[in-house]
């Protein structure tokens, strides 16, 4: 047995609407902590005046959200984009690989991570040719060294390998 | 059998990753002195993003050097965090002269009185001041003063009713209120982004007067008498504006013109410090040099060494004496 | 104006201007289309090369590579849903979805005329009534900006999504993010939580590249490809109709066309607004007089259009200022400021008269570059194509390869990348929850001019916000901005009932 006006109820809107508010409410928290004020410089407008507002637009927004999730008429249809938990995992996973390519490839060098990383990012999408996973992630990142290198004179960093 | 593969591929490179910082510092142990100099291509860390006029001092500077230097000279840009990431990293890098700074008051003098930088005003070794670049007030023509001396009456009779535009905290900002003080006349100050914006905001009659930190951006209207240039505040006369005197003329004693130089990371041995002075001085009256320069409206005005020391002295005591006055900071 | 033709064309037309004009497009054109490379880095980098050119050849390099920087971005945009530049960041709202279609020839060549014809007219206007525009430009002041840039942030929020609750909070956030670092008027530090990297404030590049680039990353990684067949981006129709724009299709767009680049010269004409903002704000004033405004957002050729004509447009519109007034109008035209001086030609009223010959040999080769733009884009075209046909598992991990090299080298900090992975991360939780990610980019973009012309106001009027609605141009955004809001719902409502 649902209540009545429960029945239009989209408890998705309803979380998006929370998080908004969350959102706001925590910069409202942060402001007096995080904003430094300097005396002396006679503005109009204080530094915290504008996160203050979007903050508070941001709560006001969260809250329309949340209102559009329980009352009807259903605004407009939210896809349902979540795929499988399997995608999930490896869209979390190459979040994480992503983080330690990037703490590794100053320290090994650019050229050598990004071969390997290339290898195991074109697994994860399901590639299993070897030969294009190795020569494909060699070639590419020698190409991208040249060219911010050679062509450009950027160096990129070059740690124990290359 | 998939996830044990993925496992795999993580364990690996956690080692790999282990294996790396063993052997990275390994490398790092024993710097041995250096006899010769230069062996290697030298770098100049702009702390700024590319295009600015300080890459282009330092690009123009790197483009002359390996003449003298026999060896590369690299520009790289290293901004954020208002310069004080590149500040910090030259500040802190080894003294061996193969890192150099592009070094302007923006990150050795401003963000170390405002108690931004993890670093010190003197904890760079001064190479060399390649120029300065006038600073300059301007009102439009349409203004009841054509000239400072009616500007200040006008001033002294409407008190923080003249409104002047100009970047804030920095070289402008704080130069003019330096002679605001000495002169005893208030101005309502709006801040703006950059020296362009403050003369667009004078063209537009927006503000009373721009204040901005090089003549560059005013000469072309001035010449068009679309402005009238008010005061510069160099030592001399700039060369563009004959006619518009200087802050010290007047009577107020207030030298302030943003330096560009090169400098280094402090301890820099004495015969690499004297290399590079000497092959800063040649690089300052290479023809080539000098006439580029020229044409991008910096004015060269070669200080090294110690002389480029006491403009960050003089700078550091102005701008600190200022801020504490008009207690900009806490 | 006539007398000064002969001698400059004389000037311009050489092999060397040809051929260097056209490497300047082409390298614009690449460097555009590639995520995580960007356009401002590249013309700081060719910089010093363009002191030791001829001054029509140095300057006419930089012009190929904004044209086709300009324009290029808008390639990764249809194609991969990725933008290369910020100003593209429009251009993926409908041309990804043709691409989808089986329609990326389509999209791709209506890009390309569209950028065409908004550069070809905004020269036009720049070489005949530059100094009459720049007087108009002048009479913005605080007051007139803060109200055109809340009207361009409401139209962003509005437009960019069906939901426009999270299309604004998008926006939102996105100035919030700008407020990181230090107070552009006071200096003090906001929200850097101790962090010096953060005093600067977020920096712009790898935030884009992560917002854009990484979320589609892990957008794509969700789907595996299979190992027996090739798994592409997107396919490409065999149909002829569907890689043309036909001469009908051309007609019923000529005036977003129209509307579009005289946005476009407006917005660029105005130093410190800039090509992603007028691309929005077209796209917005296109979507809200179609006759098909529901198709907006699912493959609208209409969309494609306005949103390339309006950002190309700014390029000949964002040199008014420039050559005019000597005041940029955006980071590359401030570099590009650089370069006149280097050869001499001081950018301001005089310009016109001390250097006439060489001003319009410059511009002679502003249209020859516009002609040429056509025919490169349109081989390039071709060949951009072709990166459709390479399978996913091989594109996207190349593509994080740049953008992990790209967000290193604007400032050679590993901070940066952090930067970039966190955007990454926060895009990809957006786009799963249909929050669109380009307001919050506007927002960022817009945040700074926002806050400061609202102090810069706020002083000039002795703290009042009166003159917002007194001074007649700002009033007209204001009245805008309500007008436009307005009207957005109630087309959204009536194309609803009419599914209905």
């Amino acid at each position: 047995m649902k209540l009545p006006f429960l029945r239009h109820t989209n408890p998705r809107r309803i979380i998006e609407g929370g998080v908004l508010i969350l959102l706001g409410g925590a910069i409202l928290l942060l402001i007096p902590v995080e904003i430094q004020r300097i005396s002396g410089m006679e503005t109009k407008l204080s530094p915290s005046f504008l996160p203050s507002t979007v903050a508070i637009l941001l709560i006001l927004m969260g809250l329309a959200l949340v209102i559009q999730g329980i009352l009807p008429p259903r605004p407009v249809e939210s896809k349902s984009t979540f795929t499988s938990r399997e995608s999930t995992f490896r869209v979390l996973l190459s979040i994480v690989l992503l983080i330690v390519y990037s703490i590794l490839f100053p320290i090994i060098g650019f050229v050598a991570t990004s071969a390997l990383f290339f290898f195991i990012y074109a697994y994860l999408f399901g590639m299993r040719n070897l030969i294009k996973m190795t020569g494909g992630g060699i070639a590419a990142s020698v190409i991208v060294w040249l060219f911010f290198e050679k062509l450009f004179n950027i160096p990129l960093p070059h740690g124990v390998l290359f | 059998m998939k996830k044990g593969l993925l496992l795999l591929i993580i364990l690996l490179v956690t080692f790999g990753m282990v294996f790396a910082t063993g052997t990275a510092e390994k490398k790092t142990a024993a710097p041995k002195p250096t006899e010769e100099y230069p062996t290697k291509p030298i770098q100049i860390i702009v702390p700024w993003g590319a295009g600015g006029r300080t890459d282009i001092n330092a690009r123009m500077f790197a483009s002359i050097a390996p003449k003298y230097l026999g060896q590369p000279v690299v520009v790289i840009n290293k901004a954020g965090g208002g310069s004080v990431i590149g500040g910090e990293y030259v500040a802190k890098a080894k003294p061996d002269g193969y890192t150099l700074l592009a070094i302007t008051p923006g990150t050795n003098v401003f963000p170390v009185i405002f108690k931004k930088a993890p670093y010190g005003t003197f904890d760079f070794d001064p190479i060399g001041q390649i120029g300065s670049s006038t600073m300059a007030i301007a009102s439009k023509p349409d203004r009841p003063w054509k000239n400072v001396k009616e500007l200040i009456e006008y001033a002294k009779k409407h008190p923080g009713q003249v409104t002047y535009a100009c970047v804030p905290l920095k070289a402008p900002q704080l130069g003019f209120l330096r002679w605001a003080d000495k002169a005893g006349l208030q101005f309502k100050f709006v801040p703006v982004g950059n020296d362009a914006e403050a003369v667009e905001a004078a063209l537009g009659g927006h503000v009373d007067i721009a204040m901005t930190s090089s003549v560059a951006t005013i000469i072309s209207h001035v010449n068009a008498k679309k402005l009238n240039a008010l005061m510069v505040f160099s030592e001399k006369r700039d060369t563009h504006l004959p006619d518009t005197p200087t802050a010290v003329e007047l009577g107020y004693n207030v030298v302030a013109s943003p330096f560009t130089g090169i400098a280094g990371p402090k301890g820099l041995p004495p015969n690499v410090l004297k290399k590079l002075r000497d092959v800063f001085a040649k690089v300052m009256k290479d023809p080539d040099f000098i006439k580029i320069m020229k044409r991008i409206g910096e004015s060269i005005d070669p200080k090294i060494g110690d002389d480029f020391l006491a403009v960050w002295k003089n700078d550091y005591e102005g701008y600190s004496e200022i801020v504490k006055k008009m207690g900009l900071l806490k | 104006m006539l007398t000064h033709l002969v001698p400059a064309a004389q000037l311009f037309f050489t092999i060397q201007n040809l051929l260097i004009v056209s490497l300047g497009l082409f390298i614009g054109i690449t460097i555009g289309a590639i995520p995580g490379l960007n356009v401002p880095m590249t013309v700081a980098l060719l910089l010093p090369i363009t002191f030791y050119m001829q001054p029509i050849a140095g300057i006419s390099l930089l012009l190929g590579v904004y044209k086709g920087g300009t324009y290029g971005g808008s390639i990764s945009a249809i194609l991969i849903n990725t933008p290369g530049a910020p100003a593209a960041a429009a251009t993926c709202m409908d041309g990804y979805p043709l691409a989808r279609q089986g329609k990326a020839g389509k999209a791709l060549r209506a890009s390309i005329y569209g950028s065409v014809i908004g550069e070809f007219i905004s020269d036009i206007v720049l070489i005949t009534i530059a100094a009459q525009i720049a007087a108009i430009a002048l009479k913005f002041g605080p007051t007139e900006k803060f109200s055109l840039v809340f009207f361009a942030l409401c139209t962003i929020g509005v437009v960019s999504s069906e939901d426009k609750i999270k299309g604004l909070s998008a926006a939102l956030f996105g100035i919030f993010i700008r407020t990181i670092g230090s107070d552009p008027i006071t200096g003090s530090s906001r929200f850097t939580f101790g962090i010096f990297n953060l005093i600067g404030g977020i920096p712009f590049l790898p935030h884009l590249i992560g917002l854009f680039a990484v979320s589609e990353f892990f957008i794509q990684i969700e789907r595996k490809v299979s190992s027996s067949k090739k798994d592409i981006v997107a396919p490409v129709s065999k149909n002829r109709e569907d890689n043309i724009v036909t001469w009908k299709e051309f007609k019923a767009n000529i005036k977003t066309i129209i509307r579009s680049t005289l946005i476009g010269i407006g917005i660029g004409a105005l130093p410190g607004s800039g090509s992603a903002i007028s691309a929005f704000v077209s796209y917005g004033a296109a979507k809200n007089s179609s006759k098909e405004p529901e198709k907006f957002g699912k493959g609208s050729l209409e969309g494609v259009f306005a949103a390339e004509t309006g950002n190309n447009a700014v390029t000949g519109g964002a040199l008014i200022p420039l050559l005019t007034l000597g005041i940029p109008g955006d980071a590359i035209t401030a570099i590009m400021l650089g370069v006149f001086l280097v050869h001499g030609l001081v950018p301001g009223p005089d310009l016109f008269v001390k250097s006439a010959n060489i001003i319009y040999a410059i511009f002679i080769g502003l249209i020859v570059a516009n002609i040429l733009h056509f025919f490169i884009a349109s081989i390039g075209l071709r060949l951009f194509t072709k990166l459709l046909s390479i399978s996913r598992a091989i594109l996207f991990p190349i593509v994080i390869m740049i953008c992990v090299a790209g967000s290193y080298t604007v400032n050679s900090n590993i901070f940066d990348v952090y930067v970039m992975i966190f955007f990454g991360v926060l895009g990809y939780i957006m786009k799963k929850f249909n929050f669109p990610v380009a307001p919050l980019m506007m927002g960022y973009i817009l945040g700074s001019l926002l806050e400061t012309s609202l102090v810069q106001t706020m002083i000039l009027s002795n703290g009042s916000v009166l003159p917002i609605f007194t001074r007649p141009i700002s009033l007209l955004f204001v009245i805008l901005t309500v007008f436009f809001v307005i009207w957005s719902l109630f087309i959204q409502r009536k194309s609803r009932a009419n599914k209905i």
